[in-house]
């Protein structure tokens, strides 16, 4: 089943991006995609409001983190399909955070159930205060893989830049 | 050859001593087993150890503290930094500054609201700053949250509140920081611990799997060789089963068949595969139950497959040691065997039987031999006598050596014939040992004298006060018959120098004496090896030297046979180059020369000298029926002087033996009607010569015979040919059988003077005195009795006797005592004629013995006298 969709999405969803192209954002931008990515609606960048985000795709991912008490359900997107509405092309991320923050994370960690980009923490928007407006998290809980030091300092909250780097 | 190497495979699995030795393998394969799970197991728990541990060293991301808290001072620093933008810009939009307030509070709220950071509000230092920085947030949230005028009215409030709230995080930063650094620190520790752990046990599994190697190494190598021995040890086995010419078979206890091998395939016409389970008794027809337990040799039958039954051995070992027992039968075809034995046993049958005949066929000729000889021979002693020419008495002696061989000749064969039958008997006669040895000098002299050898003959005393050995009785013939092949050798073999005869006595024991012989020569001598040899039969060593005696080819070994049933032993030591020694020690009776013949008997072949001297007339009967033989006879032992009758055969001897006492008889034994032995009985059952010296006369020289002869009642035998000192020793010896029972009537004393002196000495003078003089008393009381009693009450005159006797006998009087005895005893045999002159020799005896009691009993009374008789 996963490798159907695996399929669908690798198959399909690139194609219709390219049909559609990327709409320019109405709304407040929240996250820019810079580098080295096929499609942009900024000059060279891809900028997203929320809006946009939602529109790639609405998944939930429920698990706990070493920041959180308890279990935790995210509302979000796979980075992967972030990257695919860009069309990146590269082999590397560079996430950025509000604050300047910044982590390498390669682009293997963008597979479906892998990397996931949150925008609402149990179901509520999370703003600048509850580590918003976006968090990449990972399933935590579903693999002892994701559970390591490395891990965690890709779990970038506050993201509002992605470089996409060759 | 298909069956080989299983049949080798199954005497080689199963020895007993790799059994025992596989316990050992076992085991220690056993213990490499349990080393190697513990490695394993241990490897296991450890990688799952290391993992666990380090999944929760991520999980406590103690690493990444230090950095959140340095951040919150970094985000605060940043809305500060904002903070105096905004006061600079009042125009400027406030979005930035909120952003900034938010970035902070968030940091704030991940610090304090996760577990991993909670636990430090326990720590006093940090829980005050902790509700400070919370007072922070409620001062400034409302004006953060509320409109631009406001928080634009409230910078100047603002930035006194950071400017606290910077010493508090800064604070809280260092203290968490500390913290942190030590909770690191314990995070190092426990890794570190965990290392050491990981190392220990990798040092263990190392060493575990290093003797692991080793073991293996070692278990390798050992059975690799064990493997190798193995091989080797049933290669050969099977090379021998395969090449054995005897069946091998291999059965369990029940005495099943396991393996075969190939003879044994061949030997019962089967195959392996057949053969294999069957019962091996069913198969080889052997019939005798095989079983364990004793490893034998038997001797059996087997059956071939045609049905005939064979000989075999059956060599039956088994390995009841082991835990599978097996029983090895090797069977072997003896039917040649058993063939050669059985021919060898018939072959031995017809010797023994040839040997039979033979002696039979010997002991019948030297009987007619013997016969003719003794008239040859007996005729010309008689001639010697006769006035003769030297011519004539040159021939006579030529004839007497021609006859004198021959008849050594028939004895030799006679001899071997005798002790091959093994029933040599001894004939003893009385002869002069001396006279003995200078006749067999003589007989050599011829021989030696042409050599320049001297024969001497030396008498060493020995043990007897005098020397030399003359009177004595043994076999004579066969002494002679030693000594003279003992000579005939040193004479043959010695060229030049001496012979010496030493006749040493070495030892005396009453009348038994036993004498050593020695006969050295200077001859060539003989080899240490041969000289054990030399007494065998039929040695060829030195064929001339076993036929050195008359051509008979026995010599020395007759001589140790003759020395042996003489009851003697012979030897010989030698030095070759330089001669020999012939030793012989042979026991001799010695008999005492009678009173006044200091020098015995004269030799037989010292012609003209005067006859031996008898001290008293001999009554002589001759009983032969050959007129030749009888005639012989009677001249040689006229010489002697002795009385003579003669009788021509036995009826008519038995006769003249009734009637008349003899103190010899002459017995012919082959006789018509009434033959010698007979007539010995009939002489000996009664009649005047029963006590007689009976001598036989025989040419038979048989053992068997001469049984027959003793047990007829014959004292002694001569074989014809009779010669003069053979005639001369039974003279002698029945003379001095007369001259003892002669003496032996008198030498019991009138008073045996020991008894009489232990008498005194225990009863004392006086009551012996007494005593003796009341034996007097009843003994002449007794005497005056005899005649009365001896008519009217002859039981009351026996008991009277024997009543005397006892009184006799208690003081003494021996002689006195002896003749009461005799008269007892003829009295109970009711021979009253002889009694009568009985008394009167006990009368006239008590009168003498009577006498000789005064005399003793007066030297006691005087004794008695006189107490002290050493003075």
């Amino acid at each position: 089943m996963r490798t159907l969709v695996l399929l669908f999405i690798m198959l399909v969803f690139p194609v219709a991006s390219y049909a559609q192209s990327l709409q320019m954002p109405e709304g407040t931008v929240v996250l820019t995609v810079s580098g080295a990515i096929e499609n942009s609606n900024d000059g060279g960048t891809a900028k997203f409001d929320i809006e946009m985000l939602k529109e790639l795709g609405q998944s939930e991912l429920v698990t706990s983190t070493i920041w959180t008490d308890g279990a935790q359900v995210f509302t979000g997107i796979p980075l992967l399909a972030i990257l695919e509405a860009v069309g990146a092309q590269g082999s590397k991320l560079r996430a950025m955070a509000v604050n300047d923050y910044m982590a390498e994370i390669p682009v293997s960690d963008a597979i479906p159930d892998g990397a996931f980009v949150a925008y609402e923490l149990n179901g509520i928007a999370m703003t600048l205060r509850d580590k918003g407006p976006l968090w990449i998290v990972y399933p935590y809980d579903q693999d002892p893989n994701y559970r390591t030091s490395a891990i965690y300092t890709r779990s970038v909250w506050q993201l509002d830049r992605i470089e996409v780097l060759p | 050859m298909v069956a080989e190497p299983n049949t080798a495979e199954h005497q080689t699995s199963r020895p007993g001593k790799s059994f025992a030795r596989l316990i050992p393998r076992i085991a220690s394969r056993y213990w490499v087993a349990l080393a190697l799970m513990f490695s394993l197991t241990s490897i296991v728990l450890l990688s799952s150890q290391l993992h666990d541990r380090f999944r929760s060293l991520d999980n406590s991301n103690s690493g990444s503290v230090a950095w959140t808290w340095s951040q919150m001072d970094t985000e605060l620093a940043q809305f500060n930094i904002e903070l105096l933008n905004a006061k600079l810009k009042p125009d400027a939009p406030l979005s930035t500054l909120r952003n900034r307030y938010d970035i902070f509070f968030s940091r704030v709220e991940t610090v304090l609201g996760v577990d991993a950071y909670r636990n430090m509000f326990s720590d006093p230092g940090m829980g005050a700053n902790i509700a400070r920085l919370q007072s922070f947030f409620e001062e400034t949230l409302p004006i953060i949250d509320g409109p631009d005028e406001e928080l634009r009215a409230s910078l100047p409030y603002l930035e006194t509140q950071v400017a606290v709230a910077r010493t508090v995080v800064r604070a809280l930063t260092i203290r968490g920081i500390a913290n942190a650094a030590k909770a690191a620190d314990q995070v190092r520790t426990e890794v570190s611990d965990l290392l050491l752990e990981l190392a220990a046990f990798a040092l263990a599994l190392i060493v575990a799997l290093s003797g692991l190697t080793m073991l293996l190494d070692y278990l390798y190598n050992t059975s690799k060789s064990r493997a190798l021995a193995i091989r080797q040890t049933r290669d050969r086995l099977e090379t021998i089963g395969r090449i054995s010419l005897d069946a091998i078979f291999v059965l369990d206890l029940d005495g099943k068949v396991i393996d075969i091998n190939r003879a044994g395939q061949e030997a019962f016409d089967t195959r392996r595969s057949a053969a294999i389970g069957r019962d091996f008794s069913d198969l080889s027809g052997v019939p005798d139950r095989i079983c364990a337990g004793s490893n034998r040799r038997i001797r059996t039958t087997a059956q071939r497959p045609n049905g005939e039954m064979y000989p075999v051995e059956l060599s039956i070992s088994d390995a009841a040691g082991e835990k599978n027992p097996v029983v090895a039968v090797f069977l072997r075809d003896i039917s040649d065997r058993v063939e050669a034995e059985r021919a060898l046993l018939r072959a031995r049958d017809d010797a023994l039987v040839g040997e039979r005949s033979k002696a039979q066929f010997l002991a019948v000729m030297s009987h007619e031999m013997r016969t003719p000889l003794n008239g040859i021979l007996g005729t010309i002693e008689l001639m010697r006598d006769e006035p003769l020419s030297d011519q004539q008495q040159g021939y006579m002696k030529a004839m007497e050596t021609s006859g004198k061989l021959l008849l050594h000749h028939v004895n030799d064969v006679l001899e071997i014939s005798h002790h091959e039958s093994g029933q040599a008997r001894l004939n003893p006669t009385i002869f002069n040992l001396e006279a003995l040895l200078k006749e067999l000098v003589d007989s050599q002299q011829a021989l030696v004298r042409p050599k320049g050898v001297n024969i001497r003959i030396v008498h060493i005393p020995g043990v007897l006060e005098s020397a030399p050995v003359e009177l004595v009785e043994t076999d004579q013939m066969k002494l002679r018959q030693v000594l003279l092949n003992l000579l005939s050798n040193a004479v043959k073999y010695t060229d030049k120098g001496t012979i010496t005869i030493e006749v040493e006595p070495i030892s005396l024991d009453g009348d038994n004496l036993m004498v050593e012989i020695r006969v050295i020569d200077t001859g060539k001598g003989i080899e240490d090896d041969d000289l054990d040899r030399v007494f065998d039969d039929f040695v060829t060593l030195d064929v001339s030297y076993g036929r050195a005696n008359g051509g008979t080819g026995l010599g020395l070994g007759i001589a140790r046979r003759l020395a042996e049933s003489l009851g003697g032993e012979i030897g010989a030591e030698s030095v070759p180059g330089e001669g020999s020694l012939f030793w012989l020690h042979v026991p001799l009776v010695r008999i005492l020369a009678p009173e006044g013949q200091g020098s015995g008997m004269p030799a037989r072949d010292a012609k003209g000298e005067a006859p031996p001297n008898t001290p008293q007339s001999i009554r002589i009967l001759i009983i032969e029926d050959n007129d030749i033989n009888r005639f012989v006879l009677r001249e040689m032992l006229n010489q002697y002087g002795h009385h003579i009758d003669e009788a021509i055969d036995g009826a008519k001897g038995l006769s003249l033996a009734s009637e008349e006492r003899y103190d010899l008889i002459f017995m012919d034994i082959s006789m018509p009607q009434l033959d010698g032995v007979h007539a010995t009985r009939k002489i000996r059952e009664a009649g005047a010569s029963s006590g007689a010296h009976i001598v036989a006369l025989t040419a038979h020289a048989m053992p068997d015979e001469l049984i027959s002869f003793r047990k007829a009642g014959a004292d002694g035998c001569l074989i014809k040919p009779i010669t003069r000192a053979d005639l001369a020793g039974v003279l002698t010896r029945v003379a001095a059988k007369l001259r003892q029972e002669r003496q032996s009537a008198k030498p019991a004393p009138l008073a045996n003077s020991r008894l009489l002196s232990e008498l005194v000495s225990e009863l004392g003078n006086e009551q012996s005195a007494a005593l003796i003089r009341r034996f007097i008393g009843e003994a002449d009381a007794a005497v005056g009795q005899i005649k009365s009693l001896a008519k009217d009450d002859p039981a009351g005159l026996r008991d009277l006797f024997h009543k005397i006797g006892g009184s006799a006998a208690t003081f003494g009087a021996q002689r006195w005592l002896e003749k009461l005895r005799k008269c007892e005893t003829l009295f109970e045999a009711q021979i009253t004629d002889s009694a009568n002159p009985c008394f009167k020799e006990v009368f006239a005896l008590w009168v003498e013995t009577r006498r000789t009691y005064e005399i003793v009993l007066h030297s006691i009374e005087t004794a008695e006298q006189r107490p002290d008789p050493a003075i």
